[in-house]
């Protein structure tokens, strides 16, 4: 394409400069131009005519190189901002690393050292003072005196064994929980934030710095616009100006929104506080902690972790519903991770806003799918809001997905993990909770909706019954044999009772004194039964519960040796120590054969 | 060549003056943070170093600590029981002396495997002084102090991103510049008052890219 001449260049004084030639050419460059160009239209002369009164020749073109020049200026001006803000987010990202370092140091040198503290001086000093009592026992006063004289000169050895932690004349072992938090805990858990606030501050100021690249690429378009501008004639010259002026405008109100965007920097003080309430959270001082994060977020009112853990602190006091509060503000302020939505999803349940609970844990399951403690969560939300076949549909996915980690893990020869132990116990632990709570038999440790909150409850009892010992018997299974349980039992077993055998003074068996309740200190209690159908050599599980949770150390596995009928009693026992008792509360005894829970039954032991 | 294209001449080579200059400027940024960039390397790599240091000098110590503590319990054990001979009955007196005998071959076991360098006759254990010299060991070693590494990564930054700020002031002696070269040549006072302000802005912002390049 030619060049158009402009009527404003033909009124330029240095058109009378140019040579005869030059004339020439521009003569015969208007005849040709009017030929081609007859019905182009002509650019507005009266704006340009006020730029030629500005600018020599070709006016327009000296216009465009004074644009450029103020986008390099804009550029240089970005540029510079885009250095200043890869600067911070380099310095923040050195940051976190150091104090995810510096974080991990102090949790293994305090662990470290806990270890010798309660491990070794604490241990040592149980030790002398045993041997103490043992040689009081036996009348030896100066033994006595030597073993109380070493076990004193153990105590200055260790922080954990002088006070604020440990009273030595006192009934109670040392306060390890406060140590740890002094010791270690508090300043790994500052470290750990600082980490986070500096690895978002990283966060923060790299996304600036890619947006003023961004920012600069655009500036880059506008540059090359602006060389096309005088490459052409016509409207077309005027609308590369144009889209390259308009992107330099969006670009620099971009510039400044992007400089004035504020970034998360987490106050100090806040941090420290907050670490503070993990301490005291840690020592289950939940009071304090709540005050300690009540600190921080007066510092800085978004601090996610600081709702999250006040959350948190909150569920364990049993207040639902300030939990759920600092859950959800835990949320809104950027904190949306699973743990949020589980937590969250969990108090929904307890609060009996299941259509949220499951709406929570599916959001948390769309994280995590393999995550079987949430498709518990999932389904007893479904099976308390009274859908019962959607609930038994998530409890199947759930032990389906418990029977697939098995496989997967006998396939490679690997143990499964523990954790799915856990969360299997606790599915039916929940499902307990919900059938103790729907039938007016509440525990300290019953964690249920009000069961006002819940309709069809009969109906939702007997589900909830049902599926309980279905976990206990599929989570049963596949510990002991990998797969889930394969067909019926015809075995039966007699309700158990509990008792003791009673001696005369000659030390002849009586008769067995049954009883559901044993007063403190016992340290032996007989599981007495009837049983029928039984065949030697089948696998006998026999599992203990200790205030709901299973206690693995009375965990008895064995092959059946009795014959097919007859009684029976099986001794739950620590009578080989003189040391230990069973600790008050109440014990639930199971019977598994072949996986199948035949029987269970419960015995309680009182408090001191 | 007339005035007018003198001057149009000298302010091309002006721009292309402050062009170089801008460019030398922005080469210079980029060595500096790159050495920012070092400079980070070394402290986390000290710090990494401070930490690892301090892990394991805390699990030897730990370890020397729980020998001193076995040794020191039945080193003690001995003791009382050989002081408790005297008036001990005679016919437990070799069980009593026996019994001594073997608690201090125990603690003599236990010692073996604690420096007794640590051992202090009144305080005990000297924990504090053995963590202390093994912390100063390691620094003859390697490097385990990240703090002047991350202080020179910072001053480093800064000078980069201040050298890139001065190319804005090159920016501004641009325009100047530009402004001055397509100006018509009867506005004199404008092109020279524009030449002498691009003047000012080039030669404030090669200064201080200089100051800050030489001082920053």
């Amino acid at each position: 394409m030619q060049e158009e001449t402009n009527p404003v260049e033909e009124a330029s004084p240095t058109k009378e400069t140019k040579s005869s030639a030059e004339k020439e050419a521009v003569s015969l460059t208007d005849e040709v131009t009017d030929e081609v160009f007859e019905e182009e239209e002509e650019p507005p002369a009266k704006t340009f005519a006020g730029l030629g009164g500005l600018f020599k020749d070709e006016p327009f073109e000296r216009l465009v190189a004074l644009l450029i020049a103020l986008v390099a200026l804009l550029a240089a001006i970005i540029g510079f901002l885009e250095s200043d803000a890869g600067a911070r987010a380099d310095q923040a990202n050195r940051n976190a690393q150091r104090f995810a370092v510096q974080a991990m140091g102090r949790n293994i040198s305090g662990a470290t050292r806990i270890g010798y503290d309660w491990s070794d001086a604490y241990q040592t000093w149980v030790e002398l003072d045993t041997l103490a009592l043992s040689a009081d026992f036996m009348g030896d006063t100066t033994a006595v005196a030597r073993f109380e004289t070493v076990r004193d000169q153990i105590e200055p050895l260790s922080p954990l064994l002088q006070p604020p932690y440990f009273d030595p004349a006192g009934p109670f072992s040392p306060d390890v929980a406060a140590y740890e938090a002094d010791l270690y805990l508090i300043e790994a858990t500052a470290l750990a934030e600082r980490f986070a606030a500096a690895a978002a501050l990283d966060d923060a100021w790299d996304g600036k710095a890619n947006l003023y690249v961004t920012q600069l690429t655009l500036l880059a378009v506008t540059l090359f616009l602006f060389g096309l501008s005088i490459t052409v004639t016509g409207i077309v010259r005027w609308l590369f100006l144009g889209s390259g002026l308009f992107i330099t405008a969006i670009t620099f109100v971009w510039m400044l929104v992007t400089l004035l965007w504020p970034v998360p920097v987490l106050n100090d003080q806040a941090i420290d506080d907050y670490a503070q309430g993990a301490g005291l959270a840690h020592q289950d001082d939940q009071k304090g902690a709540i005050a300690a994060f009540n600190r921080s977020l007066l510092n800085t009112p978004d601090y996610g972790n600081a709702l999250f853990e006040r959350g948190n602190a909150h569920y364990a006091l049993g207040d639902y519903a300030a939990a759920a509060n600092d859950f959800e503000a835990a949320q809104q302020a950027g904190r949306d991770d699973i743990n949020l939505a589980w937590n969250l999803g969990w108090m929904y349940y307890l609060m009996g806003r299941f259509d949220e609970a499951i709406q929570m844990d599916r959001k948390a399951l769309a994280s995590n799918p393999e995550q079987i403690g949430l498709h518990f969560n999932l389904a007893l939300a479904l099976l308390a809001s009274g859908d019962i076949e959607a609930a038994k549909i998530e409890y199947n996915r759930a032990l389906d997905t418990a029977k697939r980690q098995v496989r997967i893990a006998v396939e490679t020869g690997a143990a499964p993990p523990e954790s799915l132990w856990w969360y299997l116990e606790f599915g039916a632990f929940d499902l307990d909770s919900l059938h103790d709570q729907l039938t007016g038999n509440t525990h300290a440790w019953t964690e249920a909706p009000p069961a006002n909150t819940i309709t069809a409850s009969k109906e939702i009892q007997e589900t909830a019954q049902t599926l309980s010992q279905r976990i206990r018997e599929v989570t049963v299974a596949l510990e002991y044999t990998g797969e889930p349980p394969k067909g019926l039992v015809t075995s039966q077993v007699a309700p158990f009772r509990f008792g003791q055998e009673i001696y005369d003074a000659a030390g002849n068996f009586l008769d067995y004194e049954y009883n559901d309740i044993y007063p403190y200190g016992t340290d032996e209690v007989l599981i007495l039964f009837e049983y029928d159908q039984m065949t030697d050599g089948q696998s006998v599980l026999w599992k203990v519960y200790h205030e709901g949770l299973e206690d693995p150390s009375l965990r008895l596995v064995e092959l059946w040796s009795l014959g097919e009928s007859g009684e029976a009693q099986k001794p739950l026992s620590f009578a080989c120590s003189n040391t230990y008792i069973f600790t008050p509360g109440r014990y639930t005894v199971e019977m598994y054969v072949e996986s199948r829970l035949m029987q269970h039954g419960t015995f309680v032991i009182e408090d001191e | 060549m007339n005035q007018n294209d003198r001057f149009s001449t000298s302010a091309a080579i002006l721009l292309a003056i402050v062009a170089l200059l801008g460019a030398l400027i922005a080469w210079r940024a980029a060595v500096v943070a790159t050495a920012a960039g070092d400079a980070d390397f070394a402290g986390l790599n000290a710090n990494l170093n401070a930490e690892q240091t301090h892990v394991l000098n805390q699990a030897i110590m730990t370890e020397h600590y729980r020998r001193y503590t076995a040794y020191l319990r039945h080193n003690e054990l001995g003791n009382l029981i050989a002081a408790d001979l005297a008036s001990t009955p005679v016919d437990r007196v070799e069980q009593l002396d026996q019994a001594a005998i073997r608690s201090w071959e125990i603690a003599a076991t236990h010692q073996d495997f604690f420096p007794n360098r640590y051992l202090d006759p009144t305080e005990g254990y000297d924990t504090a002084r053995e963590l202390g010299e093994a912390w100063a060991e390691a620094g003859q070693q390697k490097d385990i102090e990240p703090a002047p590494h991350f202080t020179e990564a910072d001053q480093l930054r800064a000078k980069s991103t201040w050298l890139v700020g001065t190319l804005t002031i090159l920016g501004v002696s641009l325009v100047f510049f530009t402004l001055a070269e397509g100006l018509k040549s009867n506005l004199m006072m404008l092109r020279y008052g524009a030449v002498a302000l691009g003047l000012i802005f080039m030669l404030l912002g090669g200064g201080a890219a200089l100051v800050i390049g030489l001082f920053g």
